[in-house]
């Protein structure tokens, strides 16, 4: 959203209303400094025998204040300010769509899936007491202690590390070791290296030495690079942050590690490592804007938008979003499915089945590729894996 | 150097002969060989500056009284060079370093990059003889700061200290550094330094020549099938394949 564009026509409107604003003072000023006048006039003309033409006085008063002007000061930066105001408020209107319903269409979920997805949210985030809450609100307080348990096992151990205590984090990389080797994960090796430079900082050589033998050693296959580093820091045991190793202390290292702990925790679960209610908003965030110049461009076909399965307009998402590879028949326009796959053809173009099918005649004639001008039949075509 | 020009000169001849690839027989070959004429001088001249830069003073004492042929340099400051490349073949570097001092004091100092090897060899020993204490003690002492100023003299620090991450150092990745030949290089390392601070060359000419050799055959390779020497230890013609 262009928001710096908002940005500068608020500064514009503030800029108007303070010009307006000290005109405005100006003319009460000026004002002000005429009924003073006079007032001093009257005053001092009461302390004398001299007898004063009252009504001259105001007159002349009178006179003064026709020649202030004070409406046609105050009228051009009056004028201004509201030609400000008005392009103001039409320009929220244009940004910020009133009415977001519009994109909104009713569809049949599940009750209780729902509330499996919300709960999940609830303990993906660790908020414990709010899933708790709310899974005994909708009365399923059994699974949720399913759900449960294992994000409190990670968030124990995150909380652990925030106070850079990784016993927990290593209990845990112990116990999953096999499964965290096969997944290729370097976890294990970083945590042991993370405590190496802790007990490096606490200045026991020995006793870092030791933990490098019986920790870090058999690592040395596959990343000795890594370990002659950390051995390296022996030889400035007590004193790291002055040595070419400093970087080693960035708290910095200690964030990366928890958020790939995090990462590997998840994968160890089967689940993402961001929960999926909240990765469907953030998609939805993106989308909506599209959606509703859609919608805005449907609204003389009625209830069509109901009835559609497919939008007939391009959504993009960041790759953020992109999880796994679709494709989209060029003829058919359709994603392809398990039932109708993209088919690679003689050409090296691709097509979905149902399309070649339907150019082919179910498999009884040669057809001409989309693309290029080859022949092409319809069974030495073979089906794409992703 | 006569030498080298003569075997050069007979191969550009060979050379231009071949216009195209051109077979050339053992007998041709041998005759080709020959005719070129190496001054038994040259050759004694050549085996002792072997002897002579490789530290083989018996050797060349004898060579020089069998054969006559002097050498370019007193033998007797190759007995002090040989002192050293001894010590540090024995793995007493503390003792080479010492000699290396008692010959120059000036080589070590204008030389960072072979101090700080026969540093790392002294540390190296120390892993091997087990005193890990001490072992580290020195390397924090006396190498770290050096690693400080040098990324290279770092990283090698690095892979040395490594060693003392495992128990079976024999077995390790960086288990090499064990080896004698780790010593036999750094000692070659002192004695072409040496070599070079007493303004002599520091390689022997017989490998450079053996060197040129292996490099005008692979020239020739493209040009002409002939009988050419594949194994240097033995020297035999082996005849072309067809």
């Amino acid at each position: 959203m262009e928001l710096s564009t908002i940005k500068d026509a608020f500064d514009r409107v503030t800029k108007k209303q303070k010009l307006s604003c000290s005109k405005t003072q100006e003319a009460i000023d000026q004002i002000r400094q005429e009924i003073e006048s006079v007032l001093d006039t009257l005053q001092s003309a009461n302390n004398t025998d001299h007898e004063l033409d009252y009504k001259t006085v105001l007159n002349e008063l009178k006179a003064s204040f026709l020649l202030i002007a004070p409406l046609s000061q105050m009228e051009g930066t009056q004028k201004e300010l509201n030609v400000a105001l008005t392009k103001y408020g039409k320009l929220l209107e244009k940004h910020f769509n009133p009415d977001i319903s519009k994109a909104y269409r009713n569809i049949d979920i599940d009750r209780h899936t729902l509330n499996q997805i919300i709960a999940n949210h609830f303990y993906h985030q660790g908020l414990f007491e709010i899933g708790d809450h709310f899974m005994s609100v909708v009365g399923e307080p059994e699974s949720a202690a399913i759900m449960k348990f294992p994000f409190v096992e990670m968030y124990q151990i995150l909380e652990a590390m925030q106070n850079q205590n990784l016993e927990p984090a290593l209990n845990w990389a112990s116990t999953n070791g096999d499964k965290l080797a096969q997944s290729g994960s370097d976890i294990v090796l970083k945590l042991h290296s993370m405590q190496f430079v802790k007990v490096l900082q606490n200045g026991s050589r020995e006793e870092a030495l030791h933990y490098a033998r019986m920790h870090l050693s058999p690592f040395a296959t596959s990343h000795m690079t890594d370990i002659q580093k950390l051995m390296g820091c022996l030889l400035w045991t007590g004193k790291l942050d002055r040595s070419p190793y400093h970087a080693l202390l960035s708290p910095s290292n200690w964030d990366k590690l928890a958020e790939e702990l995090k990462r590997q925790f998840c994968n160890l679960l089967g689940q993402s490592y961001n929960s999926p209610l909240s990765v469907t908003v953030a998609a939805g965030v993106q989308v909506l804007p599209p959606l509703l110049k859609f919608m805005n461009v449907m609204a003389g076909k009625k209830n069509e938008w109901q009835s559609m399965n497919q939008l007939p307009v391009p959504v993009e998402l960041d790759r953020e979003f992109q999880f796994h590879s679709i494709f989209v028949c060029p003829v058919s326009k359709e994603q392809a499915t398990e039932d109708n796959p993209p088919m690679l053809m003689s050409c090296g173009h691709v097509l979905c089945k149902q399309s070649i099918l339907k150019m082919s005649k179910n498999s009884t004639k040669v057809f001409k590729c989309p693309y290029c001008p080859f022949d092409i039949d319809a069974a030495q075509c073979k089906q794409l894996y992703f | 150097m006569s030498l080298l020009w003569l075997v050069i000169r007979q191969l550009a001849e060979i050379e231009a002969m071949a216009a195209s690839k051109k077979l050339i027989t053992r007998e041709e070959w041998e005759k080709k060989l020959s005719d070129v004429k190496i001054r038994k001088e040259d050759m004694n001249k050549l085996v002792m500056n072997f002897l002579v830069t490789e530290g083989y003073v018996e050797a060349a004492e004898k060579f020089r009284m069998e054969s006559g042929t002097e050498p370019d340099i007193d033998l007797a400051t190759i007995t002090d060079r040989m002192a050293v490349k001894k010590a540090v073949q024995s793995g007493n570097v503390e003792d080479a370093i010492e000699k290396v001092n008692d010959l120059n004091p000036e080589i070590l100092d204008t030389n960072p990059q072979l101090f700080f090897h026969l540093q790392q060899q002294r540390l190296i020993e120390l892993i091997r003889n087990g005193k890990v204490e001490e072992a580290l003690e020195f390397a924090q002492e006396e190498l770290a700061p050096r690693g400080e100023e040098n990324q290279s003299f770092l990283e090698e620090l690095e892979r040395t200290v490594a060693l003392l991450a495992f128990e079976d150092v024999s077995n390790c990745p960086v288990g090499e550094l064990l080896d004698i030949s780790q010593r036999l290089k750094t000692a070659s390392e002192v004695n072409a330094a040496i070599l070079t601070s007493q303004s002599h060359e520091k390689d022997p000419k017989l490998p450079s020549l053996l060197k040129m050799l292996l490099c005008a055959q692979n020239q020739l390779d493209e040009k002409a099938a002939y009988p050419r020497v594949n194994d240097l230890s033995t020297a035999t013609l082996e005849d072309p394949a067809v």
